[in-house]
């Protein structure tokens, strides 16, 4: 199976070319992603393959355009909708969470609603607080919604032909610092699976469950604490709803030891679910240090670099909480 | 036909209202649109109009009064209708007309009758039960178990009057190896007791330190030797003196927590393996011989000061022959052997010639109420002890219909006159019957743990430390 | 009179020149069923029978019923919170609307969604909606979906006054006219959104004034005159067919119970609202049938009793229908594998 040297955003527009290719009911939809590119240079030049009817300039109207992908949905196109930024599924948030999410269930399974919504998440570019939040945890709260964060170009392919595939609405988180992060990916049409964590580091000392760009940031640390003596074990957890209960509970059971790292605020976030799961489950008994988070501060992302950065979770701080924890002194 | 008049929903989460004042007299004529009373919910009060035309009747909703949602209040009767029949009532009432009558009366809101009719007087409340023993029986005191604080805490658990702290993982791998979390050391903050933490506890305690002086360590319990009877040693040497005796087929180590726990509080804790038991070589002969030593064991540990003895199940025996021989402060017994010759034979014969583990473990189960805190290697390990059958002698001796075998009624009757003596007795015990314990005199006081099993220790370990605690303390207050 | 075959005179108003006798009974036969339906839900609700709350829209039937009457069996609506009468002009069952009510699995939603989701989706009702202008850009969106797919079905949004003030309104009004979708947008405006009279909340005069701003026909009608709802549904319904684009229409109505069971009518006259009960859409269209020889005194009466008919089995259906049980709690949630069948596609 050939494989290809891929940015991130070139898997993602790969994984839509070969969806408007093979499945005529796909539309892409979206503000500036015609001519324009796409804010992140995502759709790129999908517009001159397929088509203006195919690949769609919505005006700025994020309610308006989620409403529009939902009633498509309901009668039988495949929407993918994109959003500048996640920030802006707020003035979204009542088609996606009051009627996306919901239309189903409230019609007694009469319908279903095969929307995608992509949502460019994070911080790090400078773009200040309106502009640079993580909002995955808003939308796992929500049953009827099913909420993914890929973290390599397989992922972004993969998790986004599957999502399209999918009956239910599907919402993908992607950070967006990741968008140039280069990876191998099949050039095929495959998918990722929407509800597993994966190992990307085997260890015993200690489990890092992270998410997003914050995978990679638990990758260096690990690396860091290898030279140490330490073998961390590193968990993409891929799928924020639902979340992979089983793969974490038995990572949990094998190294005793559990930090949850995000970048998401901390407080009410989803490293407070997964230690709540974890001490829900039998994993409880063999918890040998207590459980930390790591998460972002208690502010709106800063426009300052510095303080932009000392926001949010980075190596060094994986490292620090790490260490405590596999010596024993936390 | 008439038409109903109910109380309305009005609200989602409406269940009752008030209906505050009706606006048309009973008897009068109403047209559909008119407003025939008024209704108070939790949001506001409204008018209520009638559905239909007709003249008002048979009202039965009182004004000022809570009514059910969907509850008919009136009627709305048509030319020709009877207005002194009420619709809803059922055909037996509805001779002589009275139900009509007296509701019409109630209309105008008047004070009604109470609508239930309460005696006034509460409920008797049901007796207890309480068991009654056999009429030969002796009023012996009753001194009821000091009531557990809060949860009763696991073996290993608590130490003192402040939790251990440990993690999960800890706390299971103590329990599953029977080890005594108190006597940890803990190297996480606050004191926190690790896995690490234990195995180096576990690596520590496999090495035997005879010989060490420990005077100054309340926390150390490593096994001696003197004259061929082994025992172990924890708490200040200058602390209260008291000796521990385990019983049949057990060994010093059923002593663990409550040796730590006493260690603590003030006292010296030696306690012995029996002969034929534990790491004592001497054989085990008779019942009556298992004292073998021990007056000389005391002497060597406290010197002539008087001794707190504590004693379980058979090991009752050996502890009353001790007290003729040494100086003693207070007696306590654990569900002693020989109040009565009622033993469970097939438990001392399984435990003097266990057959298997599974039996053994059966034995085992019927000791204590709370699981079995042995490991699957000490389980096996104290199958291979028994095995070598020092103990069948004794089970011999114990099960024997000839003669009383076992019997301390006497001993302990004698005793008490110039010792305060104890007995705790378990209510699920299955070796011994506690009912036995009425057979002891007067001065005998005898705690009741209507949970515990044959093993009190384990099974109620903070009340069992109250216990003694009450009684070495008050001795210690008399001095 | 005339034959059940027959349409009208030249000079009669649209509905009674254009349909035939037999269908303009089949009108009445709905509106009656409408007014008896919300009539029983509203006795039922009274009783505690019917949990939550419910928006009545006795008054209003020659609106859904007009609109609905051109519309093919496959055109779709979406509908509000005060849909019932949207959902029986689209033809669904008194039966299985009742079971939905009283909460039971034959209903439409299983029971799971109640009044305010009420829906039909075979009969091309996508749903009523609790959110005020929820579902008007989802029109759109089924309306893209049926452009695109070239099924020549067209949508009707129905929405009430109030939801002409959403953002959702004018965004989706806007892009159903920049793409020119086969959509007919309907408001229902019965001069109050919930208590706030559209003087006070309405910077227009007229809900079709707004038309104009999202350059698309707008028209204003008598909302309780039958045949003037049918005729400005029809055009705008063979404009949204043949490509042309949406439509707003107007249909002033007046609804005579409260917003729902709530409303203590504390915002409006008596006076005010006897004044639209004497000018019932109902008794008008009987009038006018009558008038234009469709329907003779009898026919009406038999029309009448033969609705009672209909509501009573419905009653009876949803009163002996099943409860939904407690093991399917978070059924219908996703879309399982194996329930893919009920899927809607």
């Amino acid at each position: 199976m050939p494989v290809t040297e891929r940015t991130y955003a070139e898997a993602i527009r790969d994984a839509m070319s070969l969806a408007l290719e093979q499945d005529e009911r796909v539309l892409l939809l979206g503000e500036d992603i015609g001519v324009y590119g796409g804010a992140f240079q995502v759709t790129g030049d999908l517009v001159e393959r397929f088509g203006p009817d195919r690949v769609v300039d919505t005006p700025i109207s994020e309610l308006g355009g989620a409403g529009l992908a939902v009633g498509a949905a309901l009668n039988g196109l495949r929407p993918v909708l994109e959003f500048q930024f996640s920030d802006f599924a707020t003035l979204a948030m009542e088609q996606i969470v009051n009627q996306a999410a919901k239309m189903r269930y409230m019609l007694g399974g009469a319908v279903s609603v095969p929307v995608v919504m992509r949502f460019p998440c994070g911080s790090g570019t400078g773009a200040a607080a309106q502009h640079s939040q993580s909002l995955e945890a808003w939308l796992a709260h929500v049953p009827g919604l099913k909420v993914v964060q890929p973290s390599t170009p397989y992922d972004a392919k993969g998790m986004l032909l599957a999502a399209i595939e999918d009956p239910d609405p599907v919402m993908i988180f992607e950070h967006k610092l990741l968008y140039k992060m280069k990876g191998e990916v099949p050039d095929e049409r495959y998918r990722a699976s929407l509800d597993k964590a994966e190992v990307r580091r085997e260890g015993d000392a200690l489990s890092v469950v992270a998410s997003g760009i914050m995978v990679h940031k638990a990758l260096e640390a690990a690396e860091r604490l290898a030279t140490e003596g330490h073998a961390l074990e590193v968990i993409d957890l891929r799928s924020v709803r639902p979340i992979d209960r089983d793969t974490l509970v038995a990572s949990v059971c094998k190294t005793h030891r559990l930090l949850c790292v995000h970048e998401a605020v901390k407080t009410l976030g989803i490293g407070a679910e997964i230690s709540a799961m974890i001490v829900e489950s039998e994993a409880f008994d063999y918890l040998d240090a207590p459980i930390v988070r790591l998460g972002g501060a208690e502010v709106p992302i800063p426009y300052n670099p510095r303080l932009e950065k000392a926001a949010v979770p980075q190596v060094d701080d994986i490292v620090e909480a790490a260490r405590a924890l596999v010596t024993g002194r936390r | 036909m008439p038409i109903q008049v109910i109380l309305p929903k009005v609200d989602m989460d409406m269940s009752h209202a008030r209906l505050v004042e009706w606006r048309v007299a009973d008897g009068q004529p109403v047209e559909a649109g008119d407003v025939l009373f008024d209704m108070e919910t939790d949001k506001s009060t409204m008018e209520v109009e009638a559905d239909a035309s007709g003249t008002l009747g048979c009202i039965t909703g009182r004004a000022g009064s809570d009514i059910a949602v969907g509850t008919t209040i009136a009627w709305l009767f048509q030319e020709g209708e009877d207005r002194s029949v009420d619709p809803g009532q059922g055909s037996g009432e509805e001779a002589g007309g009275e139900a009509g009558g007296e509701a019409s009366g109630e209309a105008s809101g008047g004070p009604g009758e109470p609508s239930d009719e309460g005696s006034g007087v509460a409920p008797l409340e049901t007796p207890i039960e309480v068991e009654v023993r056999s009429s030969d029986v002796d009023a012996s005191p009753l001194v009821q178990a000091p009531r557990p604080a809060g949860d009763e805490g696991r073996q290993g658990d608590r130490a003192g009057d402040r939790p251990v702290r440990a993690t999960p993982r800890a706390r299971w791998l103590a329990r599953r190896g029977g080890i005594d979390l108190s006597g940890v050391k803990g190297a996480g903050p606050r004191g926190r007791i690790a896995a690490a933490d234990l195995r180096r506890f576990e690596a520590t305690v496999s090495t035997a330190n005879d010989g060490q002086g420990d005077a100054a360590d309340p926390s150390s319990d490593p096994l001696r030797e003197h004259d061929g009877l082994a025992y172990r040693v924890s708490g200040v040497s200058d602390a209260q003196p008291c000796l521990l005796v385990h019983g049949f087929a057990g060994d010093s180590s059923v002593w663990s927590v409550l040796a730590a726990q006493l260690s603590r509080r003030g006292h010296r804790v030696v306690s012995v393996d029996l002969p034929g038991h534990g790491h004592t070589r001497h054989p085990a002969g008779t019942v009556a011989s298992l004292g073998t030593g021990m007056p000389q064991l005391v002497e060597r540990c406290f010197g002539k000061r008087p001794v707190h003895l504590v004693a379980h199940s058979l090991g009752a025996v050996p502890a009353l022959q001790l007290a003729e021989r040494v100086p003693v402060s207070t007696m306590t017994l654990l569900a002693p052997a020989g109040m009565s010759p009622t033993i469970d034979a097939s438990f001392v014969q399984a435990m003097a010639a266990p057959t298997s583990i599974g039996e053994l473990r059966h034995q085992l189960r019927k000791l204590c109420e709370r699981p079995t805190p042995l490991s699957d290697a000490a389980v096996q390990v104290l199958f291979d002890a028994l095995r070598q059958g020092r103990l069948i002698e004794i089970a011999g001796a114990l099960i024997a219909r000839s003669g009383a075998s076992v019997d301390i009624v006497d001993a302990l009757d004698a005793l008490s006159a110039r010792v305060a003596c104890r007995v705790i007795v378990g209510h699920r015990d299955r070796i011994i019957d506690w009912r036995d314990a009425c057979r002891l005199s007067s001065r005998v006081a005898v705690h009741h743990l209507p949970r515990a099993g044959h093993l009190p220790q384990w099974d109620a370990p903070d009340e069992v430390l109250d216990i003694i605690l009450s009684a070495t303390d008050r001795a210690a207050g008399h001095r | 009179m005339k034959a059940d075959s027959d349409t009208g005179p030249a000079n009669a108003p649209f509905a009674f020149r254009t349909l035939t006798s037999q269908r303009l009974r089949e009108l009445l036969h709905q509106m009656r069923l409408v007014r008896r339906f919300e009539e029983k839900a509203e006795e039922s609700y009274t009783r505690g029978l019917i949990h939550g709350t419910m928006h009545l829209s006795i008054g209003q039937e020659a609106s859904a019923v007009g609109v609905c009457a051109a519309l093919r069996e496959d055109d779709q609506i979406t509908s509000t919170h005060r849909g019932h009468g949207h959902c029986i002009a689209k033809g669904a069952e008194v039966g299985r609307m009742f079971a939905e009510f009283f909460g039971k699995e034959a209903g439409y939603c299983r029971g799971r969604g109640g009044s305010m989701h009420i829906a039909d989706v075979a009969g091309g009702n996508l749903g009523a909606n609790g959110i005020v202008g929820g579902g008007i850009p989802i029109a759109v969106g089924a309306a893209l979906a049926n452009a695109r797919l070239k099924t020549g079905r067209v949508v009707v949004s129905f929405f009430g006054d109030g939801a002409n003030n959403e953002g959702a309104f004018h965004e989706a009004l806007n892009m159903a006219a920049i793409w020119s979708l086969p959509v007919v947008f309907v408001c229902e405006n019965n001069g109050y959104g919930m208590s706030t009279s559209t003087e006070r909340s309405t910077a227009v005069r007229s809900v079709a004034d707004r038309a104009g701003a999202y350059a698309m026909p707008g028209c204003s009608v008598d909302g309780n005159a039958v045949s003037e709802v049918l005729e400005a549904t029809h055009r705008a319904v063979e404009r949204a067919r043949e490509g042309q684009g949406p439509t707003l229409i107007e249909c002033r109505t007046y609804r005579w119970r409260g917003h729902s069971k709530s409303d203590r009518n504390r915002y409006r006259t008596k006076q005010e609202i006897d004044s639209w009960v004497e000018r019932d859409p109902i008794a008008r269209f009987e009038r006018e049938l009558i008038e234009w020889g469709h329907a003779d005194p009898n026919e009406v009466q038999a029309i009448a009793e033969r609705v009672e008919q209909e509501i009573e089995a419905g009653i009876r259906f949803a009163t002996e229908a099943a409860e939904p049980s407690l093991d399917e709690l978070c059924a219908y949630v996703t879309t399982e594998p194996e329930r893919g069948a009920d899927a809607g596609h």
